[in-house]
C-alpha cells in the first residue's frame, strides 16, 4: 500500500468530475493519516478507559494512522461474548470501520468494540496481529480504508470467575495499552527556552546552549554515559550500585568553603611545591551552631559504631586499637 | 470474535459521477476536514502557544508592555494570529493577565484585570490562551511569564525517527510507577539508562560524568561493592570487595588519592580533612600517598597502640610492652599508697645491716609501732630471683613480738643468694593485734643486689 498521495491540480474551465472531488479528499485524509504516523505514533490519546461492559468514550490513531472516535460511553454486551467465545478472559479493542450509508452519498467511518479471546498477560500490544505484509507499516504508504485491514488497539483484559458467577467480571491489563507516541529528532518549547534531542545520543538542552545540559550516550559493551553539564542536586539519597566517584579533575582550591564537601583540589604545599588534595571539608561549627566531626564507623547491634574521629577542633580519636605500621612522630607528646 | 459499534461516527462525501452536487456535499467535506483538524488539536495536542507571543516591559515612552507577533491555538483549535508586534500602556498600580483571544471575528489581545477562568471552564464564544501576567508599580513595569500556556502534546513515547533512541512517559508493563524513562538501542532492543518513578526515586544504569559539583541532600550510599581492580582509580571514592593474602574476603570504603608514579612525589598526593567556614581553620588529618598521616591536633586512643614499624621517638610512645609496664607501676604504687594509708601502727622499714658475704644480702629489718600498741607481730619475708623471676626463699623472720606504743624491734637478715652479681627482691609483710582488737598491718619491699 505504499504510494504518493495525489494532489489535485486545477486549472480554469476545468470539467469537476466525481474522481476529482474524491481524490481531493482522499489527498486531505491520507496526508493527515501520514501525519499521525509520521509526526505522532499509533495508540490511545484520550480515555476510552473500559469496565465490565462498557468503553468510555475517547480517542485513538490505529497502526495505518486511521481515527478510532468514541464520541460516548459505549456499551458491549459482555456475557454473550463470554458464552460465544467459551472463555473466561476476553480482550477489549477498538478497531477502524468503514461503511457507506443507505444513500450512498456519505461513507461512515465509526469503530467497532472488538472482543477476543484473551492473549494472556505478557502478550506484546504494540505489535497486534494484523494483515500479513502490514506489521511495519509507517508514514510512506497509504492507509486502506476498509474492514479488510483490521488494526486492533487494545483497551485491556474482562476476566470472571467462573467459580463466583454472582462476582462482577474485573477489567485488567490498563499497563498494557499502547498510547499515542510523537516521532522526532528534537523536541522544543515554544518560548524556545529548552529543547530535546534524540538521536544515537539523547540530550536535553536550555534556550539556545550548544552544549547539552545532559546528555545520555551508548558506549559501545560498556555502561552508557549520562553527561550533566552543570551541578547535579539529588533530593534524596543517591545510591551508587557498582560504581565509583571518582573526581578526575583538579580545581584550584578556594580560600572559603561552606564545608560538608569532597574536592579535588589542587594548592601550594607548606614546602611551596604544588600538592594535589582529595579534601574531605567538615561544616564550620560556628555555622552549624554545634560540634562538627568526620566519623569513620560501622552500624552494630542496631546502633553506629564509631571507629575514627575527626573533630573539628583537631582531635582525632581512635575507638579502637591504634597500629603504626611506620614511625610515629608524636610532636605534641603524649598525656599522662 | 464479537464487535460492538461506536456511534457519532465521521462522516464524509463519497462523491458518484452523475451525482448531483449540492452544498450539502460540499459543507459536509468542509467540516469533515475541520473536525479531523480540530481532534488532532484538541486530543493529541492541546491548546496554547505555538510561537512566539512574548510579553516584555516597555520602558520607552508610556510604560507598559509590548506582545511580540505569534501564533496560538485555542480550545476550539482556531488559529490566533499576531502578524505585528503590539504595545500597550499600564497604568501605575495595573496588574493584568495578558491574553490572546478571537472576538467578534478577528484575533484580540487583551489585558484583563482578572485572570481567565480554568481551561476547562472557557467557552467557544471566548477561549483565552494566556500569554503573561504584568503588573506596573512605581513607575517599573515586571512581567511574570510563568503563567503562559504554551502547546502540550499527548504521548507516552518520543521515538528518534531512525529507531535508536527514545524518551519514555508514565508507567507501563513492569513499570508500573516510572514517570519518565530514557531508553538507548542496545542489541536490537533498548537499555533504559534514567529512569524517574513516581515516588521521586531516580535509577541512572549509566556512568555519570558531572561537570561541576554534585549535591545530596541525603546520604550517599555506595549500595554494589565494585571489584577491587589493580589498576588505579585516582581522587575516588568507592566501596571495593577484595580477598587478601589469607583467603579471607573484605569489603572496603576506599578514598583513593591520586596514583604515585614512578618520579611522582608521593607526598605531594593527599587525603585531608579540613574544616569548612572561612578558610582559616587548621587542617585536621593528612595522609599522604607515601603513607605519612599527619595529626595537626591530639589524638585519642582509646584502645592499645601497636607499633609494628620503627622503634618510636619517643621511648615512653605507647607501645603494648609500656602500656603494661605503666599499668604494673601504676599497680605498685597504688600499692605503695594503699601501705601508706593502712601502715599507720605497724611499720616495716629496711636498716643496713651488718656486711654480707660475697654471695649473700643482708640487712636490718625493723619494726615499729607508732600510736598504739601492737601485739603478737610476725613477719614474713619472701625472696625473688628478679632475672630469673624465681623464689628464692620463703619465711618467717620474726615471731611473737609485742611493740608498746612508739617502740622498735630490729631482726638482722642475712640472705644466701647464691651467687654474686645477682639481684633479688625482699618483700615483707608484717602481722599484729592492735589494742583495739583490729589487725595491723606493715609491708616492705626493695631490690638490692649481691
Amino acid at each position: 500500500m505504499n504510494g504518493v498521495p495525489t494532489e489535485v491540480e486545477y486549472y480554469q474551465g476545468q470539467r469537476l468530475t466525481a474522481t476529482l472531488f474524491r481524490t481531493e479528499q482522499a489527498y486531505h485524509v491520507t496526508m493527515r493519516e501520514r501525519h499521525n504516523l509520521a509526526g505522532h505514533d499509533w495508540g490511545i490519546a484520550l480515555g476510552l478507559g473500559l469496565s465490565a461492559g462498557y468503553v468510555e468514550a475517547g480517542y485513538a490513531i490505529d497502526g495505518y494512522g486511521r481515527e478510532l472516535i468514541l464520541a460516548t460511553r459505549t456499551q458491549f454486551a459482555l456475557d454473550l461474548a463470554f458464552d460465544e467465545l467459551g472463555a473466561d478472559s476476553l480482550d477489549v479493542s477498538l478497531v477502524y470501520s468503514r461503511s457507506v450509508e443507505s444513500s450512498g452519498d456519505y461513507a461512515i467511518e465509526a469503530p467497532v468494540i472488538q472482543i477476543d479471546r484473551a492473549q494472556g498477560p505478557g502478550t506484546d500490544r504494540r505489535h497486534p496481529k494484523v494483515t500479513p505484509g502490514d506489521e511495519n507499516f509507517d508514514a510512506t504508504g497509504i492507509a486502506p480504508q476498509d474492514t479488510l485491514h483490521p488494526w486492533p488497539v487494545y483497551l485491556g483484559t474482562i476476566t470472571r470467575d467462573p467459580a463466583a458467577p454472582a462476582s462482577p467480571p474485573v477489567a485488567s491489563g490498563a499497563g498494557d495499552r499502547p498510547y499515542i507516541g510523537v516521532r522526532a529528532a528534537q523536541v522544543f518549547t515554544p518560548a524556545g527556552d529548552a529543547r530535546l534531542d534524540l538521536g544515537e545520543d539523547v540530550a536535553v538542552y536550555a534556550g539556545t546552549a550548544s552544549s547539552p545540559a545532559l546528555r545520555w550516550s551508548a558506549s559501545g559493551a560498556g555502561p552508557a554515559q549520562l553527561e550533566v553539564d552543570g551541578a547535579l542536586t539529588v533530593g534524596g539519597d543517591l545510591g551508587i550500585a557498582g560504581g565509583r566517584v571518582i573526581m578526575p579533575q583538579a580545581t584550584a582550591a578556594a580560600g572559603t568553603t561552606p564545608g560538608w564537601q569532597l574536592d579535588h583540589v589542587t594548592t601550594t604545599g607548606s614546602a611551596g611545591t604544588p600538592v594535589e588534595q582529595l579534601r574531605l571539608i567538615l561544616g564550620d561549627p560556628a555555622t552549624a551552631g554545634a560540634a562538627t566531626e568526620f566519623v569513620i564507623g560501622s552500624f552494630a547491634n542496631g546502633q553506629f559504631t564509631p571507629c575514627l574521629t575527626v573533630g573539628a577542633d583537631g582531635t582525632i580519636t581512635i575507638h579502637g586499637n591504634l597500629v603504626v605500621a611506620g614511625t610515629a612522630d608524636l610532636q605534641g607528646g603524649l598525656a599522662s | 470474535m464479537t464487535q460492538a459499534i461506536a456511534a457519532v461516527p465521521i462522516r464524509r462525501p463519497t462523491f458518484r459521477e452523475g451525482e448531483r452536487l449540492e452544498v450539502a456535499e460540499l459543507q459536509a467535506e468542509q467540516q469533515s476536514r475541520d473536525g479531523a483538524l480540530a481532534r488532532h488539536e484538541r486530543n493529541v495536542h492541546t491548546p496554547g502557544i505555538v510561537t512566539g507571543l512574548h510579553v516584555t516591559p516597555v520602558t520607552v515612552g508610556a510604560a507598559g508592555v509590548q506582545v511580540t507577533p505569534g501564533l496560538a491555538v485555542d480550545g476550539t483549535r482556531r488559529y490566533l494570529l499576531l502578524k505585528r508586534p503590539l504595545t500597550a500602556s499600564l497604568a501605575d498600580g495595573e496588574d493584568v493577565t495578558v491574553s490572546i483571544v478571537w472576538r467578534e471575528g478577528d484575533t484580540q489581545i487583551e489585558l484583563s484585570d482578572t485572570p481567565p477562568p480554568a481551561q476547562a471552564d472557557r467557552t467557544q464564544d471566548a477561549w483565552p490562551v494566556v500569554l503573561g501576567r504584568a503588573a506596573r508599580s512605581a513607575g517599573t513595569v515586571t512581567v511574570d511569564a510563568g503563567v503562559r500556556e504554551e502547546l502540550q502534546l499527548r504521548a507516552t513515547a518520543l521515538s528518534a525517527p531512525a529507531g535508536v533512541s527514545r524518551v519514555v512517559l508514565g508507567g507501563q508493563s513492569g513499570h508500573r510507577t516510572r514517570v519518565l524513562g530514557v531508553q538507548l538501542a542496545s542489541g536490537g532492543g533498548f537499555d533504559e539508562v534514567t529512569t524517574v518513578n513516581a515516588d521521586g526515586t531516580s535509577r541512572v544504569g549509566a556512568n555519570v560524568s558531572v561537570e561541576a559539583e554534585v549535591r545530596a541532600a541525603g546520604a550517599v550510599t555506595l549500595t554494589t561493592p565494585v571489584p577491587a581492580l589493580p589498576t588505579a582509580t585516582p581522587w575516588s571514592l568507592y566501596r571495593a570487595t577484595l580477598t587478601r593474602p589469607d583467603k579471607t574476603v573484605a569489603e572496603q570504603l576506599r578514598l583513593e588519592v591520586g596514583e604515585a608514579k614512578a618520579g611522582a612525589d608521593p607526598h605531594a598526593l593527599e587525603l585531608l580533612v579540613t574544616q569548612g567556614g572561612t578558610g582559616t581553620a587548621a587542617d585536621l588529618l593528612h595522609v599522604d600517598a607515601g603513607g605519612t598521616v599527619t595529626i595537626a591536633g591530639d589524638l585519642v586512643v582509646e584502645g592499645f597502640t601497636t607499633m609494628t614499624g620503627q622503634p618510636s621517638a619517643l621511648p615512653n610512645a605507647p607501645t603494648l610492652t609500656s602500656l603494661a609496664a605503666q599499668e604494673a607501676d601504676l599497680l605498685a604504687q597504688a600499692q605503695i599508697l594503699l601501705n601508706q594509708l593502712t601502715d599507720t601502727n605497724l611499720l616495716a622499714t629496711q636498716l643496713p645491716g651488718p656486711p654480707p658475704p660475697p654471695n649473700a644480702v643482708s640487712y636490718t629489718l625493723r619494726l615499729s609501732s607508732v600510736a598504739m600498741a601492737v601485739t603478737a607481730v610476725a613477719a614474713y619475708e619472701t625472696v625473688i630471683d628478679l632475672a630469673g623471676n624465681t623464689p628464692i626463699s620463703s619465711q618467717f623472720v620474726a615471731q611473737g613480738i609485742d611493740l608498746p606504743a612508739g617502740s622498735t624491734n630490729d631482726t638482722v637478715r642475712q640472705i644466701n643468694v647464691g651467687a654474686a652479681g645477682q639481684t633479688i627482691s625482699v618483700v615483707v609483710l608484717a602481722i599484729g593485734v592492735g589494742q583495739d582488737g583490729q589487725p595491723r598491718t606493715g609491708t616492705l619491699r626493695f631490690q638490692a643486689s649481691t
